[in-house]
C-alpha cells in the first residue's frame, strides 16, 4: 500500500549549478505514487537563471539539505508548482 | 557546441584534509568582474593592474565554498554571500593558507585554460572548411582546355 509523504518547510532554494536561480518562501513537497511535486511561493528569482537547466531545488535542515532535480517548472505570479525527480540527497 | 558556460563546479583537496569548492569554467560575465576587480584608475584616467589583487580576483572568481572552519569548528559560510563578505574571510586567513589557497586556484584556472585550447584546437580541425567552396572543376577536374 502506497502512502503519500509531505514534507514543509520555511524557505528554500532554486540552483542552476552554482547559481542561485531563486529564493522560496514556504514551501511543501508532496510524494504521491507517481511522483514527487513541489508547491512554493517565490521570493526572488533571476529569470535567465531559472530557464536554464539543470535546475534543482534545495531545502536546508539542521544536519544538512535536500536536493531535488525540477523535471517540470511552472511559476505563476508568486507561486511555483514543479514536479521533481527523486531526492538527490 | 552551446556558447553559454555550464555552472559546473570541481572540487579541489587541499591541506589538513580541507576541500575548496570552485567553478570549473569562468563565464564572460565573471571574466569581466574578475579584471574589474584587479584594475583601478591612475592618476591620468588610465586603468592599471594592480598587482596585490590579482590573487585575490582570482579567488573571488572562482570560489563558490570551502570546508574551512573556524576555532569553534563551524564552517565558515561563504557559499552565497556577498563579495565583501567572502574577501573578508579570506583576508583572515594566515598567509600560508592564503598562499596555498591562491596557487590552487591559479593552478585550476591554467588547467582549464590549457584544457579549453586544447579543444578549440580540435573543433578547429574538426570544422576544418575552405574558405571558398570549392568549384566544379575541383572535383571532377577541369572540363575545358585551351592550347595558345
Amino acid at each position: 500500500m502506497a502512502h503519500n509523504v509531505t514534507v514543509s518547510g520555511v524557505a528554500g532554494f532554486l540552483r542552476n549549478g552554482y547559481f542561485l536561480a531563486g529564493t522560496l518562501g514556504p514551501w511543501t513537497v508532496t510524494r504521491s505514487e507517481s511522483a514527487w511535486t513541489l508547491t512554493a511561493a517565490i521570493l526572488k528569482t533571476d529569470a535567465f537563471r531559472v530557464s536554464q537547466r539543470p535546475l534543482r531545488f534545495v531545502a536546508t535542515h539542521a544536519k544538512g539539505a535536500w536536493v531535488w532535480p525540477i523535471v517540470e517548472l511552472h511559476i505563476s505570479g508568486a507561486s511555483l508548482n514543479a514536479v521533481l525527480g527523486p531526492l538527490e540527497k | 557546441m552551446s556558447r553559454f558556460v555550464p555552472p559546473d563546479i570541481k572540487v579541489l583537496k587541499i591541506s589538513q584534509g580541507d576541500t575548496l569548492t570552485v567553478k570549473r569554467r569562468l563565464n564572460s560575465g565573471e571574466q569581466r568582474a574578475m579584471f574589474s576587480r584587479m584594475t583601478l584608475a591612475g592618476v591620468d584616467g588610465e586603468m592599471r593592474v594592480n598587482r596585490l589583487q590579482i590573487g585575490m580576483s582570482k579567488i573571488l572568481a572562482y570560489l563558490v565554498d570551502w570546508s574551512l572552519t573556524g576555532d569553534d569548528g563551524t564552517l565558515v559560510a561563504i557559499r552565497d554571500q556577498p563579495i565583501e563578505t567572502v574577501q573578508a574571510a579570506i583576508d583572515a586567513l594566515d598567509t600560508e593558507s592564503y598562499a596555498e589557497i591562491r596557487e590552487a586556484i591559479e593552478k585550476h584556472a591554467n588547467d582549464v585554460e590549457t584544457e579549453r585550447e586544447q579543444e578549440k584546437n580540435g573543433l578547429a580541425g574538426e570544422n576544418a572548411s575552405p574558405v571558398t567552396s570549392p568549384s566544379p572543376s575541383d572535383a571532377t577536374g577541369p572540363t575545358s582546355t585551351s592550347a595558345s
